[in-house]
């Protein structure tokens, strides 16, 4: 008889332990003399066979009573209908309503996420256009009637002044840096009694400008002569007490003739001219046309309001930082504070990456920008330049302007 | 016999006779819930997961083509709906709240010889007690086999059909889990010694 090993004899016991008369099946008389011979194999067996006997002897579980007419209770049932997720908003109007609410919820929260809400400048712009409305309706004053802008007289193009009307929740920078040259001119233009109006002038005007402009025609009209001989002389006493080294001519003023004529230079000068105004030549240009406004005879009201009118004033800002670090890819960013904006058109109006590239020790790197001033605060300006691989923080400085 | 008994059954439940289905189901009720209560540990969840199982059967009969027989068919349901149940219940600790236990089946039987005496028919509880608890803690697949081939008497062949696994495969598990449980029963001592 072939001898069995352990692994062999536990393959085949498995048969083994489910025949019932394991002594009398001649089958497995290998298997029988090694588990007489091994003593662990024979206790493992045992063990086996004493556990199946148990496992037999397990009283089987009996369903309960209730199974069976729960059963069919559940198949007699008619089957409820599954709704995919996206019909139920069509049948249910409690969803349908749970949705509408969710879609409008989601729009106002994209009105509110949008860039022109979290500015401050895009929050002010919009003020200065309806103060600027308000002071044309509650006066009668005809300077205010003239602030609709002409390409030759108001020298600014008419496309710009078009876009400002027709989208005033977007004034940027634009309307701001016009809105004194546009006043000066207006009122200046006002005081000549210049009603004539060109085609373009009329279309850009807006209904309330135009209902304003109405009554104010109805005023009489002040001596245009003696506003413009005023006007000169002051600006030109102005210009030689204070000689700007780079301010254009006083474009503002001038007369219907000139306007009509094409000038190549103009605006460049006038952009030139405001960006290196400063505070101090604005206030000066705003009490010339005071006074002018003032020999006039028009009515105190519009004088006054004319005079609370705040005048954004473009600063020409520059600092030369220098390096004292070599890294490979390093960044600028410049944000605003304290009512202060780039004076060019950019999707933010506080905050930008000025600068982006190498630094070397002793590099200098210029920082000029044009900047608009909203408001009279203390006008501050955080230069941050960092490591761009690294995050690291290289230069973190408040500029405070004056 | 029966067999005949449960075809015309199945056909006219495949029609929609509910009173057919519930011949089915008075056939198979014990051995499915018994089934359900191995898998899921207790009588409760073993009802909800029989019901469901039924439930199931009498709703996807079409498909049920004869190519094996009723019960492997209805035991194949059963283990995946307790799958499901499990899976569902898979965040909550899994507790066999009844298996270690003693409940109203593992009395002693009436048909218990009365020779038996009172301390014979103690110890014969408290073995099954240690069985129930050394099964609990058998891994899930090894626990249903051997429940399938030791308790409710199936065939490798059949248990294999109920798994869609190949007969040696059940052969396997069953081997191991009766080792397994073998060698929880040993450390249970002088319980088993005399048997």
């Amino acid at each position: 008889m072939k001898q069995l090993s352990c692994d062999q004899c536990r393959e085949r016991w498995d048969e083994l332990i489910h025949k019932s008369t394991f002594e009398a099946d001649s089958q497995f008389a290998d298997v029988r003399a090694h588990l007489e011979s091994c003593a662990d194999c024979r206790k493992i067996f045992e063990l086996l066979a004493a556990t199946r006997q148990e496992l037999q002897e397990l009283p089987a579980q009996k369903a309960p009573a209730s199974l069976r007419a729960n059963i069919l209770n559940q198949i007699e049932k008619p089957q409820e209908q599954h709704i995919p997720w996206w019909r139920s908003f069509l049948v249910s109007p409690q969803h349908l309503a749970w949705a509408s609410g969710a879609i409008v919820a989601v729009f106002v929260v994209a009105l509110l996420m949008r860039p022109e809400h979290q500015t401050p400048v895009m929050q002010i712009a919009p003020k200065v256009l309806t103060n600027r409305g308000q002071v044309e309706e509650h006066n009668s004053a005809p300077p205010q009637v003239s602030i609709s802008p002409s390409k030759p007289k108001g020298d600014l193009p008419a496309k710009d002044l078009s876009a400002e009307k027709v989208l005033p929740e977007k004034p940027l920078a634009k309307p701001l840096e016009k809105a004194p040259k546009v006043k000066l001119q207006t009122k200046t233009r006002a005081k000549l009694g210049a009603t004539k109006k060109t085609k373009q002038q009329q279309k850009l005007v807006t209904p309330a400008l135009e209902s304003a402009s109405d009554k104010k025609r109805e005023l009489p009209a002040p001596n245009p002569n003696r506003q413009l001989s005023t006007m000169q002389s002051q600006q030109k006493s102005e210009q030689q007490k204070n000689p700007p080294q780079h301010l254009a001519p006083p474009a503002p003023i001038m007369s219907d003739s000139a306007a009509n004529e094409p000038r190549t230079n103009e605006k460049d000068g006038i952009a030139k001219s405001y960006s290196q105004n400063s505070a101090n030549q604005q206030d000066s240009m705003n009490r010339s046309a005071a006074r002018a406004l003032r020999a006039s005879e028009v009515p105190a009201g519009a004088i006054q309001k004319f005079k609370v009118q705040k005048v954004p004033v473009t600063i020409h800002w520059s600092k030369t930082i220098t390096s004292d670090y070599d890294v490979a890819n390093a960044e600028i960013t410049v944000t605003l504070q304290n009512g202060l904006a780039f004076a060019d058109d950019t999707p933010s109006h506080v905050k930008r990456t000025w600068w982006r590239g190498t630094l070397h020790r002793g590099k200098q790197i210029p920082l000029e920008i044009d900047l608009h001033r909203t408001s009279e605060n203390d006008a501050k300006l955080h230069v941050l330049m960092i490591d761009s691989d690294t995050g690291k923080v290289l230069l973190d400085k408040n500029f405070k302007l004056p | 016999m029966k067999c005949n008994s449960e075809e015309q059954w199945i056909a006219a439940a495949k029609n929609g006779d509910t009173t057919a289905f519930d011949q089915l189901v008075e056939a198979h009720q014990d051995r499915i819930f018994n089934l359900c209560y191995w898998q899921l540990g207790n009588r409760d969840d073993a009802a909800d997961a029989a019901q469901d199982c039924f439930v199931r059967a009498f709703r996807s009969l079409s498909k049920f083509r004869s190519e094996s027989t009723f019960a492997t068919w209805l035991h194949r349901i059963a283990v995946n709906v307790c799958f499901d149940a499990r899976h569902k219940k898979r965040k909550a600790p899994l507790a066999y709240t009844d298996l270690g236990k003693e409940d109203e089946s593992s009395l002693p039987d009436p048909a218990t010889p009365l020779s038996e005496n009172p301390e014979q028919r103690s110890l014969r509880r408290e073995r099954q007690q240690a069985v129930r608890r050394a099964l609990a803690n058998l891994p899930e697949h090894y626990r249903i086999a051997l429940v399938l081939f030791e308790i409710e008497g199936y065939s490798y062949e059949t248990i294999s059909g109920i798994f869609k696994t190949k007969t040696g495969t059940v052969k396997s598990r069953i081997n191991r889990a009766r080792l397994a449980l073998a060698e929880a029963l040993g450390q249970e001592g002088e319980l088993f010694k005399n048997t």
